[in-house]
């Protein structure tokens, strides 16, 4: 039984690279069903890159409310069994959907399957990769992160759907949910998803934003912390 | 082996922390690991916070909690040497170190400062690069 895919793509203020990461999910060896993409109130040249695109893409437009909110959204209106996300940066590797969906169709006791990420620093932020040596975020490491991941629709009334309250670090927030809801997580160790870090980033914009990210980190960990001592 | 009188640093490049209601919320963005240390161990980071050296961080437990001052030093001591073998804290090089700020003068009730340690989110947290210049 072949399983029908919806893919939600969030796109605020996207257009420099939007037109590549929509084209690495329209060539997939294995497309998705319906790709529905967000716009989350853009002010720049999205809106007329993606009615260039035509009927491939359903379009829903939004005043800005952030990534959680954008995906969101798009979740409640997808017909897929299975959702995946794309982020306006970044790209997938042509064989990404085929091999998650090969899992998921031959694992029915798995929820989400996400693939390892490559993050690709911009030429002007090659001193920061440098930097980071050998941590795990400079070696391809398991993405637990929105694109890389292939998600079942049952998943989200299981876990909730995504923190909108979070304009960082979502995707750390519902993982670490869907984990204590017992959830099924399986890595395929390929690198399927390249995720372009290029300082415009909503995450990795400045150094003020960075700290912003932390400081969210640490407000799930003290939740959790919380949580397992109720 | 950190000395009682060497200031002490907490390893910007590579921790995010925070203390919340007196509890110390620490995250090693480089192994993903997280800890917590409530009460007297929050105190006690909020201390390494000002840079202050495990002796000033010793006087001030025993001046603020109902502890010997003799115990208040070797936990102190013993809680220090577990962060640093963490990689959460280092000696910057300095000795002396900021005087403490005191706190309200009477003594709360004392328990030896644990620093419980959790590897849970680490795969989670392996997304998020420490970048260099953490401190706002």
């Amino acid at each position: 039984m072949t399983l029908t895919v919806s893919c939600v793509i969030p796109a605020y203020n996207a257009a420099r690279f939007l037109e590549r990461a929509l084209t690495s999910v329209l060539d997939q060896s294995r497309p998705p069903d319906e790709i529905i993409v967000v716009d989350d109130g853009s002010t720049d040249g999205t809106a007329g890159l993606l009615a260039a695109f035509g009927p491939r893409l359903r379009v829903l437009r939004q005043e800005n409310a952030g990534p959680a909110a954008a995906r969101n959204r798009g979740i409640e209106v997808a017909a897929g069994e299975l959702v995946c996300f794309q982020d306006a940066d970044d790209e997938w590797h042509r064989d990404k959907l085929a091999k998650q969906l090969a899992l998921l169709d031959a694992r029915p006791d798995v929820g989400v399957c996400i693939t390892h990420v490559r993050n690709v620093w911009a030429k002007h932020l090659e001193h920061e990769r440098l930097a980071l040596g050998g941590h795990a975020s400079a070696n391809d490491p398991p993405g637990y992160v929105f694109q890389s991941s292939l998600i079942r629709r049952e998943v989200f009334e299981r876990v909730g759907m995504l923190d909108e309250t979070l304009r960082r670090a979502e995707d750390t927030e519902w993982f670490a949910r869907a984990r204590d809801a017992g959830v099924t997580v399986e890595v395929l160790a390929d690198v399927l998803v390249y995720r372009h870090l290029h300082g415009q980033n909503v995450s990795y914009a400045g150094e003020r934003t960075a700290s912003a990210r932390y400081e969210q980190l640490l407000e799930i960990v003290a939740a959790r912390l919380k949580q397992q001592r109720a | 082996m950190i000395d009682s009188k060497d200031t002490l640093a907490i390893r910007r490049r590579e921790v995010a922390a925070k203390v919340i209601d007196g509890e110390a919320i620490l995250i090693n963005l480089s192994t993903g690991q997280y800890y917590s240390m409530g009460d007297v161990g929050g105190r006690v980071w909020s201390l390494i916070e000002q840079s202050c050296n495990s002796e000033g961080i010793a006087t001030a437990i025993a001046a603020e909690y109902d502890v010997p001052a003799a115990t208040a030093a070797a936990d102190v001591a013993e809680l220090v040497a577990e962060l640093a073998a963490e990689n959460l804290i280092e000696t910057n090089g300095a000795v002396g170190g900021a005087t403490p700020v005191a706190r309200s003068s009477s003594k709360a009730a004392y328990s030896k400062p644990a620093l419980s340690k959790f590897s849970d989110m680490a795969e989670i947290f392996a997304m998020d690069p420490p970048l260099p210049g953490l401190a706002q």
